[in-house]
């Protein structure tokens, strides 16, 4: 066995990698969800309906649940309770944000936690290129699809957005000084500025799993390699030195390991590196061509686009078997959701969710013309 | 919950923003952040690229094959003719780097390789590596063939 998978093991083993995704046989939790009172008690339940069916672990029945949603909502907050079959409240809470939605979202992710115990999606944000005006743009979508927003402005090129845990900041490759910066954004008022614009191309940024560092390409004597950088861009580090293109850094969920591609074997495969150096170890998966991996958030896989072109499809490295498989045919970019369950990819011109485990999907968003690079906030 | 599976808070996530955004001693690229900001050993300062337009003269393009990064020998008296008219005035030569790849961050990546080639040929032919701006716009670069480097001059 390799080093690296002789690493992944031991780390299986001391339960670093704890967190499986369900298998399809485990039955799903099953919640009644009541009518809200109040004003907008209507609107919020049917919500928060929708939001536990699209949470994929949730089975929502009109009655006889082993769980039981109650709420109250006016004005757009929400007094709520959730409570078990035996007729104990679990908890009550009052949610007060501004908005309905958001309410609603920050209820339904303390449902799952509960109810399911992996991470709530709900309130979690997906940013994308788009060209919804006829030019690159950056957008920011709700997890179902909803309150798709335009963040950047100007029609010049932009690519590879990341967006940072608790969906607050924003990198991405920005080319409006007509060359390639890294731009960072607070999303909560879209203020931006250039946080990297080194000599050459600066490209593919990666938040760290904590948001204090990020991944990325940058160029060194004339080479693509991979770096870190503090997320001001004020001091950087290199970790890959070698002759060929190495490009698309992610983040292992411990901050670690870095996964990223290399075309040292002539064409683009996976190697892991540690943050604190050491030679890159090449992940066999099988595949002649990988582009864009993506670590999931409990350790255990690594999917990334296999193939290009009308053959390239969404695929899955097991980390602690050692194998590879496909997920969907005729999709790219994929990225995994909090829950490491969910992934959204880029399937013909829609952003579409598919659940690794059932294999069932949804479309995000669609009617943008060309969409791509999909990121999801952890 | 595992430690891997720890997340930020919304709570730091905010105070990385605020020391990004709103230290007001904050302006332009290479600032700290002040102490909110962790650092990792072994850290330097990066370089900036100079203020420069991103686009100049036009002078020539250069075809790649596929994939590849490796300059055809039929760019060796386009690389001539660039470096004569260099050497002939002060100005720069902004060399912009392209590829289809099949993947928007690898053809990112890959023009820029291409860029760093067109750019250490022309040293090897005595041109200064000061004088030399280097970038790629990926698929982006438009035109019927993407896998090329186009070479333009500024201030000669």
């Amino acid at each position: 066995m390799d080093p690296l998978k002789l690493k992944i093991a031991a780390a299986a083993a001391a339960g670093i990698l704890a967190g499986a995704a369900r298998s399809p046989a485990q039955v799903r939790e099953t919640v009644t969800v009541e009518d809200f009172l109040g004003s907008s008690g209507q609107t919020a339940s049917g919500l928060v309906r929708r939001d536990l069916v699209l949470s994929g672990v949730i089975t929502v029945q009109d009655a006889g649940a082993r769980w039981t949603v109650r709420g109250s909502s006016s004005g757009g907050r929400i007094e709520g309770a959730v409570v078990d079959e035996s007729g104990q409240t679990r908890f009550t809470r009052h949610y007060d944000l501004p908005d309905l939605r958001d309410n609603v979202h920050d209820f339904s992710d303390d449902i799952v936690r509960l109810v399911a115990g992996v991470p709530g999606l709900a309130a979690t944000k997906i940013a994308f290129v788009g060209h919804g005006t006829g030019r690159p743009e950056i957008y920011v979508a709700d997890f179902d699809g909803a309150q798709v927003q335009r963040v950047t402005t100007g029609g010049h090129a932009k690519g590879a957005p990341s967006i940072g845990p608790g969906a607050i900041l924003l990198a991405w490759t920005d080319y409006a000084s007509g060359f390639p910066d890294i731009r960072l954004m607070d999303l909560r008022d879209g203020e931006s500025r250039v946080v990297i614009n080194a000599p050459g191309t600066n490209s593919g940024a990666a938040f760290s799993p904590d948001g204090s560092l990020l991944a990325l390409s940058m160029t060194a004597g004339g080479d693509s390699e991979i770096f870190v950088s503090t997320i001001t861009g004020s001091r950087v580090r290199r970790l890959t030195n070698s002759r060929s293109v190495e490009f698309s850094p992610s983040w292992s969920p411990d901050g670690d390991r870095i996964v990223f591609c290399s075309d040292a074997t002539g064409s683009p495969q996976l190697f892991v590196t540690d943050i604190d150096g050491g030679e890159p170890q090449r992940i066999e998966t099988g595949y002649r061509f990988c582009t864009s991996p993506d670590w999931s958030p409990d350790g255990r896989n690594i999917v990334f686009t296999a193939g290009k072109g009308r053959k390239a499809s969404v695929a899955v490295y097991d980390m602690t078997i050692g194998q590879s498989r496909n997920l969907l045919e005729g999709a790219r970019d994929p990225c995994w959701a909090p829950d490491g369950r969910h992934i959204a990819c880029v399937s013909g011109q829609s952003i579409v969710i598919l659940d690794a485990v059932t294999g069932s999907r949804r479309t995000l968003v669609t009617g943008m013309g060309e969409v791509r690079e999909p990121s999801w906030s952890r | 919950m595992p430690d891997a599976m720890q997340r930020l808070s919304p709570a730091s996530a905010a105070a990385f923003a605020t020391a990004i955004f709103v230290v007001p001693a904050l302006t332009g690229c290479g600032t700290t952040g002040g102490d909110a900001i962790p650092d990792i050993a072994g850290m330097a300062e990066p370089p900036q690229r100079p203020g420069l337009p991103a686009s100049g003269e036009p002078v020539a393009s250069i075809a790649f094959e596929g994939a590849s990064w490796t300059l055809p020998a039929s760019a060796n008296p386009v690389l001539d003719t660039i470096a004569e008219r260099l050497r002939a005035g002060t100005g720069r030569a902004i060399v912009t780097g392209g590829a289809d790849a099949g993947d928007d961050e690898y053809s990112r990546m890959l023009g820029q390789q291409r860029a760093g080639e067109v750019a250490g040929a022309l040293q090897k032919r005595g041109i200064d590596p000061e004088r030399i701006i280097t970038f790629s716009r990926g698929a982006s670069i438009g035109g019927r063939r993407p896998d090329r480097v186009d070479v333009s001059l500024v201030g000669q």
